[in-house]
């Protein structure tokens, strides 16, 4: 490959800007530099951590990196706050492995990048996925939290819990 | 130099969900910062301080001085703030929860690491942070048991 082009080197903005705004009330503003900052950080995350990981894997000798190794570098590298919770999230991402994971995994040899299975609503698909398979550190279980605290304190609160259904699909080819 | 390196399917997954996560602890400390010094808008400024005083996020000290050029005022600025930031910390019983959050107290390397080992049990404080990102991912340790 012949040079990196911009929107190669960065994860794409759009993106990284509907995730924070995830997380922040609903009078809460970003800069654009700001937007900017926290894009160049989590791609440059990509890398510390995906390094680390490659490292592993060679220094064992072997040719496929695996979540097993994504998972090791995290720890390694201070976000075992991280490494657990995800632990966690790929273990139930294995257990709803199926019909529908065989088809993101024919997508995958497609594309570089794996699609995931898109849903409207967590509960449009009860027999395939369990209770917050996917997105499963969205906002639902803190969505009660959010108005507790806004009962609790005087003047404005300010944390509005939203949640995206689409967040998890048409992620752009990374 | 480069050798051929294959990636398990499962990794762009794991790692989606690891960049939203990382995106959001981000933002929300970012957050925190703009609040305290009563403003709404979040700035390169807010997020780079996340960066000084967070040991997990060391490796992104390169890339705030092409976002800073003001940062040693602000920071002055900011150290006047946080004294009075502590003097309404009685009054104020919204403000109270964040002022036991642990950002506000790592002010010295001593701290941050009494800190640090102090987030690794659940605290009364957190009970306010809701939204906060590493609080969410306890809370879906509960409900996934």
């Amino acid at each position: 490959m012949a040079g990196v082009r911009e929107q190669d080197q960065y994860m794409p903005i759009a993106n990284v800007i509907r995730i924070m705004r995830r997380i922040l009330p609903a009078h809460a503003k970003i800069s654009d530099d700001a937007k900017e900052t926290i894009q160049e950080c989590v791609s440059e995350y990509i890398s510390f951590i995906t390094a680390e990981a490659n490292e592993r894997c060679q220094r064992e000798q072997r040719k496929t990196v695996t979540a097993e190794d994504v998972l090791w570098a995290m720890e390694k590298l201070g976000f075992d706050n991280y490494a657990h919770p995800l632990s966690l999230y790929l273990h139930r991402y294995r257990k709803t492995e199926g019909e529908p994971a065989s088809a993101r995994r024919a997508s995958a040899s497609a594309s570089p990048s794996m699609q995931m299975h898109p849903r409207t609503h967590p509960h449009s698909h009860p027999p395939n996925y369990s209770h917050h398979g996917f997105g499963m550190f969205d906002f639902d279980p803190s969505s009660q939290g959010f108005y507790r605290d806004d009962a609790s304190s005087s003047g404005s609160g300010g944390f509005v819990a939203s949640f995206d259904p689409y967040a998890n699909i048409k992620r752009d080819p990374l | 130099m480069f050798t051929k390196q294959m990636i398990s399917s499962e990794i762009p997954m794991l790692m989606s969900k690891a960049c939203e996560i990382f995106i959001q602890e981000l933002t929300f400390r970012a957050w925190m910062h703009a609040e305290k010094n009563n403003k709404s808008i979040v700035q390169p400024c807010d997020v780079a301080k996340v960066i000084m005083q967070t040991d997990t996020m060391n490796f992104l000290t390169e890339i705030i001085p092409n976002n800073l050029g003001d940062f040693s005022v602000f920071d002055a600025k900011e150290e006047n703030i946080a004294n009075i930031a502590e003097e309404n910390e009685v009054s104020l019983s919204f403000t109270a929860g964040f002022m036991g959050n642990p950002m506000m107290k790592m002010d010295s390397e001593e701290n941050a690491g009494n800190i640090v080992e102090g987030n690794q049990a659940t605290l009364p404080y957190t009970s306010g942070f809701m939204g906060n990102p590493m609080n969410m991912m306890n809370m879906d340790n509960v409900r996934m048991k």
